[in-house]
């Protein structure tokens, strides 16, 4: 599995989806009752571009993503005051 | 020249093959072709610099007519930044629980289940055998809102 698209799968996965890699290289993903929604590529063209076109899908398709708990905002407030 | 992200939607629920075969037709937009089950559609989503939103989305259409053989049903163009938003967006809300609106307010967990009596205190999302969840937002609102009154209620005479 690509890494770029890890943490996307592994939130996936904890919500019930069927994340797989093919014999191609694609990562695919399926949401809990089975059903095939996309895939991400090996080596996509554009790596960045592709995750969020892929965050986007699987949420349309019905992967529900929570906000940052308190402990995540407060770690990026800390991330974002430092010089 | 502004980098515009095309969303086009079939009303067709495409299988996995047909769907690698568009991607591989519009390899040149960088495509991404995704089911929705429940709707029974499949949208696919595309990249084309343009001067402007109209040229932006009659590209796309044409590609997709082309490649895909069908006419969208829906079309969507927003700039790349748009998506990059909307990827980074929680679709839930922020919730709290009565031990989490307790810290909000200040008071204790008995005093939460007492508000939750008054008119004006949110109702919760949902009210699971575990305890209620409310939208952080109304919660916040009724924080800002809330006219507290300190000390113990006024005695009232009985007959």
């Amino acid at each position: 599995m690509n890494s770029a698209i890890k943490d996307l799968a592994d939130w996936a996965k904890s919500q019930g989806w069927t994340v797989e890699d093919d014999a191609n290289g694609y990562t695919r993903f399926f949401d809990p009752e089975g059903n095939y929604i996309t895939r991400y590529p090996a080596t996509p063209s554009n790596p960045y571009r592709r995750m969020k076109d892929v965050t986007v899908a699987l949420k349309k398709a019905g992967l529900q993503v929570p906000p940052p708990s308190k402990k995540e905002q407060r770690a990026q407030r800390r991330k974002e005051q430092k010089p | 020249m502004t980098d515009w992200v095309i969303t086009t939607t079939l009303g067709v629920d495409a299988t996995p093959d047909t769907m690698a075969a568009w991607e591989d037709r519009l390899d040149a937009f960088d495509a991404l072709a995704a089911r929705i089950p429940r709707l029974g559609q499949t949208v696919i989503t595309l990249h084309v610099g343009a001067d402007d939103l109209i040229k932006a989305t009659t590209v796309a259409l044409d590609a997709v007519a082309d490649a895909a053989g069908a006419e969208p049903i829906a079309i969507e163009t927003i700039t790349e930044a748009e998506q990059e938003r909307r990827a980074d967006e929680p679709t839930l809300p922020e919730l709290m629980s009565a031990a989490d609106i307790a810290e909000q307010l200040g008071v204790s967990r008995q005093r939460v289940h007492q508000l939750r009596e008054t008119a004006a205190f949110p109702a919760p999302l949902a009210d699971l055998r575990g305890g209620a969840i409310w939208d952080a937002a109304a919660i916040r609102k009724f924080d800002r809102d809330w006219t507290r009154k300190p000390g113990r209620p006024a005695h009232r005479e009985t007959a």
